[in-house]
């Protein structure tokens, strides 16, 4: 049975129920995220409990309701959602919900994986925070795999959420006032990076917003700014105690 | 001896068909010439005159001499069918030439007469994704064989790569394996196979490794439902099953809890347009890299500090397997034939290129 409300403080909903929506629960939730399922087919209900909630109990919801039944919404919390991921059967139907569902709850950020890429602007006119096409990417990653295929292998393993302890990911980690990086150069946290954590840091999030990619060595790191770095799983813990927080930026915030 | 091929056998029957006209002209020609030389008091008409009148009669032409009309009864005969045959056979000769245009046309956009790029990609089976990836391959510089058993699909590929000399398209049944000689497939570098159900992507891997066993081909294969990744890792069958919406979802769920990682991926897996886009490549380490015998960390520094590339991984070759070292240790050695794996931006990437002496890429 599912709960009244929502148990968790910080989650993910994910609206819609197929493979890839169950590929971006595994996803999220191997990245310490809690996921909060909503589907319309009390069918799926019990495939979802099945592959999820014996593994992960603490980490994932399931409610039963339609995608206008605002009031059963207010009524689980679904407002205090930190986004929102719409897979519903197609792109139309996905945006037709976004343009209602941003009168009741305007401050959600919402993501669409789009059927159709060329729709892409569309939903970002429409408020969307983040589309991507399942194709575009896909086809890219598989094209590289034709011509340059460690590319491809580091790529794809890169994007993926590490599962195993030898798997290697992209994170990002929050620069705390407990951190000895801030204040020095992008250079020397590179340098204890590499050799006391092996991991390599790749970019640098301003607090203001301002992504720098590859940053010169003279580059200065401060505090609330996020490093970018690719590391493999067993090393996150040692990462953890350098940046004293948790990777991401849910879990990794204040 | 051999069963002529329909082409040839339609040469045969068209030379037989204009050699038989040419017959039946030489023999009017002889024959008219033989009555108005003898019969019709016109003596001074010689053999030549009576070809020009048999072949130009009916463009009007050959009437214009004072002489070169028939005076007698058979020569008159034989002038009318000069006249009407002679129509006859210059719109048959137009329409002949049309079609055997049209035909020509045909065959050649349906890849009947061949191909001979190399060291290209042959993609069996067409869809939105196909195109995709072809489209990447262009950007990429890779040249593109693609086999399609729908022949209205030969068109739609033509409209969407129009002009790309790097595209060539085969319009064949995808067990005839004989075709796929058009597509010079014993020249191709991979195999991408993208058929509608994961079962016939299944199928036609193993029956191309069985029929080009000698080629020892690199296929790679679009998995449709993930759970069969695993089918097709097939012993002896060097194969990349890559699932379509994999990289999709990670890159979704990354957006959600790490927004950066996800833009930053997303830029690294698209080809750098522009010099401030950036992306993974990987080169290759010729016995002329100055890092050729050197060590990883020494590539890194060196790299980083003189161009703000940063080196990432190294791709191991041996006997023909591929060994990917993520994040290698300092000392780890860098050798000739390795792959650099490194982040560049598209104005790093020029500096890689000059430095390394090769351009980007794995196989091409």
């Amino acid at each position: 049975m599912s709960k009244d409300q929502i148990p968790f403080d910080r989650f993910v909903v994910v609206f819609g129920w197929d493979d890839f929506a169950a590929t971006i629960a595994q996803q999220l939730i191997a990245s310490s995220n809690n996921v909060v399922v909503i589907t319309e087919d009390e069918k799926h209900e019990p495939t979802i409990r099945g592959e999820f909630e014996e593994e992960y109990p603490e980490s994932i919801e399931t409610f039963v309701l339609h995608r206008s039944d605002y009031s059963r919404m207010e009524e689980i919390k679904f407002s205090e959602a930190q986004s929102l991921f719409l897979n519903l059967e197609s792109d139309e139907q996905n945006l037709i919900a976004i343009l209602r569902m941003q009168n009741r709850f305007p401050n959600m950020k919402y993501m669409v994986a789009l059927s159709d890429e060329e729709l892409e602007e569309t939903f970002r006119s429409a408020g969307v925070t983040y589309a991507v096409s399942k194709f575009n990417i896909a086809s890219k990653v598989l094209a590289s795999y034709l011509y340059e295929p460690d590319v491809a292998e580091y790529s794809e393993d890169l994007l993926k959420a590490t599962e195993e302890e030898d798997d290697y990911d992209i994170q990002q980690y929050r620069v705390t006032d407990q951190c000895p990086a801030d204040g020095d150069s992008f250079v020397d946290v590179m340098r204890t990076l590499k050799s006391e954590h092996r991991s390599t840091p790749i970019g640098l999030k301003r607090a203001n917003g301002d992504l720098k990619k590859i940053p010169a060595p003279t580059t200065t790191v401060e505090e609330d700014d996020y490093v970018l770095l690719i590391t493999r799983g067993d090393r996150e813990a040692g990462l953890e105690d350098y940046f004293g927080t948790e990777e991401g930026v849910l879990n990794g915030s204040d | 001896m051999p069963e002529l091929t329909s082409h040839q056998k339609r040469i045969l029957r068209y030379t037989s068909g204009a050699l038989g006209v040419l017959g039946f002209y030489i023999f009017l020609v002889y024959t008219y010439f033989h009555f108005e030389s003898f019969g019709s008091g016109q003596s001074e008409i010689g053999l030549g005159e009576a070809a020009w009148y048999v072949f130009l009669n009916p463009t009007g032409l050959g009437d214009t001499g004072t002489k070169l009309f028939p005076a007698t009864v058979p020569g008159k005969l034989i002038g009318v069918v000069f006249a009407l045959s002679g129509l006859s056979l210059i719109g048959l000769f137009v329409g002949k030439v049309t079609d055997m245009f049209n035909e020509y046309r045909e065959h050649r956009k349906l890849g009947h007469y061949g191909t001979d790029i190399e060291n290209h990609v042959v993609i069996i089976g067409w869809d939105r994704f196909s195109r995709k990836v072809v489209r990447q391959l262009i950007l990429s510089g890779v040249s593109v064989a693609v086999v399609t058993d729908v022949k209205e699909e030969v068109d739609l590929i033509y409209e969407e790569f129009s002009g790309e000399e790097d595209v060539f398209v085969l319009y064949a049944d995808y067990e005839e394996y004989d075709q796929f000689a058009l597509a010079n497939i014993d020249s191709a570098q991979q195999v991408f196979l993208n058929r509608r159900a994961d079962t016939d992507t299944l199928i036609t891997l193993l029956n191309f490794h069985n029929h080009f066993e000698d080629l020892d081909l690199k296929y790679v294969v679009r998995v449709k439902n993930e759970e069969l990744i695993e089918a097709f890792e097939v012993e002896d069958i060097r194969v990349e099953a890559v699932s379509t919406f994999d990289v999709a979802s990670a890159l979704i769920s990354s957006h959600i809890f790490e927004p950066d990682v996800a833009t930053f991926g997303k830029d690294l897996i698209a080809s750098a347009a522009t010099e401030d886009d950036y992306e993974i490549q990987q080169f290759l380490v010729t016995d002329e890299n100055p890092w050729a015998g050197s060590s990883f960390g020494k590539l890194y520094w060196e790299l980083y500090e003189n161009y703000e590339i940063i080196p990432i991984g190294l791709g191991k070759r041996e006997k023909g397997s591929r060994e990917l070292l993520e994040l290698p240790e300092d000392d780890a050695p860098v050798e000739v034939g390795d792959y650099v794996i490194m982040i560049v931006s598209g104005d790093s990437a020029m500096s890689a290129e000059k430095t390394f002496g090769v351009k980007e890429g794995g196989y091409f």
